[in-house]
């Protein structure tokens, strides 16, 4: 193999395995987040609830 | 057709399960800050898995993978490239720390902040027509790829562009920045399952040795040496990189990632770890494209030899998985964008045209009519426009029409005192000469004037657009310090 294409292959190799960690980090960690934000937003909404009240739901 | 029932059973389910997540995410949507930035409640793990989401669409394989195509491994330095600029960014915080902390929802509005509501109006503009038309060519690869892939023939393309058209317009325009996190992020544990599927499936197939000789024998040294091959050189690598900086910093679909983070600290934590992801995004759409190079020989369409080879490679079964990762990494790029497209000409453009704001329900209402003719636009432009060139160097060229004078404009608003809104004028209107220049006269080339040929040289346009800029800005702004003082920024917010 061509010396450029194995020095080309190697950081290939790395970037993708950092591509495929990062992914699986955050999908894991995101998933938490999510349901935190989901979570927030609705106690956020209720505690706003009241004074809402007055108009006509969501947009 | 290449694709089986089993395949096709995946695809729609998760088609029906995207919508449906869209829809009911609806409910969370109470005002304009939770429809444009999700409430600013964003953490760092689900805020990178968005960003990453929405800087990698289909478009963006097609692009890379066409680069891959057309000239071997040198292309492969464009993602340490794109790496190191969002790490920079990541890690000093340039320019996204700032905007979080003075709690602006799109980049012209802190050019109202630091110069003037006409600025504002100029930005929102040049920003709304850069990014409209980068976008324009995003749905006709889509249609490319997926029609390859699929085994369905160029005859599927408009039908396959009208239909994730209609799904994407459907759930941004109903639950705007929300809808976006939250199918951004399942989208992205699919779109890195498709990549890794796709990936498996040439390495098992390809002979590395081949694909080295190959790329040897077609490119030479330029195929493995980004400074000799005739397309990059010390002109492209410098431009792609500041490019990147400023794409970075202020691409607004991305930028609003940063605005929608808990704090100016999570912004920079998501933009850094979002970097380490950035050179395997575009190394491995590159490699399937250097992969089919090997595999297909030189003589296939640029575009259509990527998607070629994954359909022929990718296991039935597997196929289903692979392409409704694609559909993922599309549908979160195209709703992050319809939001931020539609949200600049609703919050930057129309409503600066009045004397008196838009209320929060009018503004999302606008927002929603504005990306449902966005859609409408991009499928008429997507059928109708021929790119020149690369796909890759249409992008940076559009981009830069816009991030050049914003790079200008906001950059030197954060650290210098001297900027007035002379100096912003200049610097946008000059940062969009060349890149309008050349998408205007990239078609008569032959009829140019010799010292007007420089003009169609894209990597030439593209790094005359940051310099021209930053030219503007310094001119513009020393010369009428006296008739138009520097405003200078209100109290940062600490949250």
């Amino acid at each position: 193999m061509n010396k450029g294409a194995l020095i080309w292959m190697i950081i290939f190799a790395v970037s993708a395995l950092c591509f495929f960690a990062v992914a699986a980090v955050v999908s894991v960690r995101g998933f938490a987040d999510l349901k935190e934000l989901l979570r927030s937003t609705k106690r956020a909404d209720h505690g706003e609830g009241h004074a809402r009240e007055s108009q006509d739901g969501s947009f | 057709m290449t694709f089986s029932i089993f395949d096709w059973i995946i695809l729609v389910v998760y088609l029906a399960f995207t919508m449906g997540i869209g829809f009911w995410v609806k409910r969370y949507v109470e005002s304009l800050s939770g429809y444009m930035v999700a409430g600013r409640r964003v953490k760092t793990s689900l805020g990178v898995a968005t960003f990453a989401a929405t800087e990698t669409g289909t478009i963006t394989f097609m692009y890379f993978g066409e680069l891959g195509y057309v000239s071997g491994f040198s292309c492969f330095m464009i993602g340490i490239l794109a790496m190191l600029a969002y790490m920079f960014v990541g890690k000093t915080g340039f320019v996204i720390a700032a905007l979080r902390r003075h709690r602006v929802m799109s980049i012209p509005e802190f050019y109202e902040l630091r110069y003037s509501r006409r600025v504002r109006l100029l930005g929102g503009i040049i920003l709304f027509i850069g990014g409209v038309l980068n976008m324009g060519i995003f749905l006709k690869f889509d249609g490319i790829f997926l029609s390859e892939v699929m085994g369905l023939g160029p005859q599927a393309i408009t039908l396959i562009m009208i239909l994730m058209i209609v799904v994407v317009v459907a759930y941004t325009v109903l639950g705007g920045m929300f809808s976006i996190i939250v199918t951004d992020f399942m989208q992205f544990v699919i779109l890195s399952l498709g990549m890794l599927v796709a990936t498996v499936a040439i390495l098992l197939k390809v002979d590395l040795a081949q694909v080295s000789s190959v790329v040897s024998a077609q490119y030479g040294e330029g195929g493995f040496n980004p400074l000799v091959n005739p397309r990059f050189g010390w002109m492209f690598i410098v431009w792609i990189l500041i490019s990147n900086v400023a794409a970075g910093a202020l691409w607004q679909p991305g930028t609003s990632k940063a605005l929608a983070s808990e704090s100016p600290e999570v912004a920079k934590k998501v933009f850094f770890y979002t970097s380490l992801t950035f050179a395997g995004r575009a190394m491995i759409p590159m490699f399937w494209g250097v992969a089919a190079l090997a595999m297909l020989g030189p003589n296939e369409p640029s575009t259509a030899a990527m998607p070629k080879l994954l359909g022929a490679v990718t296991p039935r079964g597997l196929l289903g998985l692979l392409v409704a990762g694609m559909l993922a990494a599309s549908m979160s790029t195209y709703s992050a964008y319809l939001l931020a497209w539609s949200s600049v000409m609703t919050r930057d453009v129309i409503a600066c045209l009045r004397t008196k704001d838009f209320g929060e329900r009018t503004t999302i209402w606008l927002t929603r009519i504005v990306a449902t003719l966005i859609g409408l636009f991009l499928l008429i432009f997507g059928l109708w426009y021929q790119i020149p060139d690369t796909a890759f160097q249409y992008l940076f060229i559009t981009g830069a029409m816009y991030t050049a004078g914003a790079l200008g404009c906001v950059a030197a608003g954060i650290y210098w005192s001297k900027a007035n809104s002379m100096g912003a004028y200049s610097a946008l209107v000059m940062g969009a000469l060349a890149p309008a220049g050349f998408l205007l006269l990239e078609k008569s080339r032959e009829t140019l004037p010799s010292w007007l040929a420089f003009i169609t040289d894209v990597n030439i346009s593209g790094l005359l657009s940051f310099a021209l800029a930053f030219t503007g800005m310094i001119l513009g702004s020393l010369v009428t310090q006296k008739v138009c003082p520097p405003i200078k920024l209100g109290a940062e917010e600490t949250t």
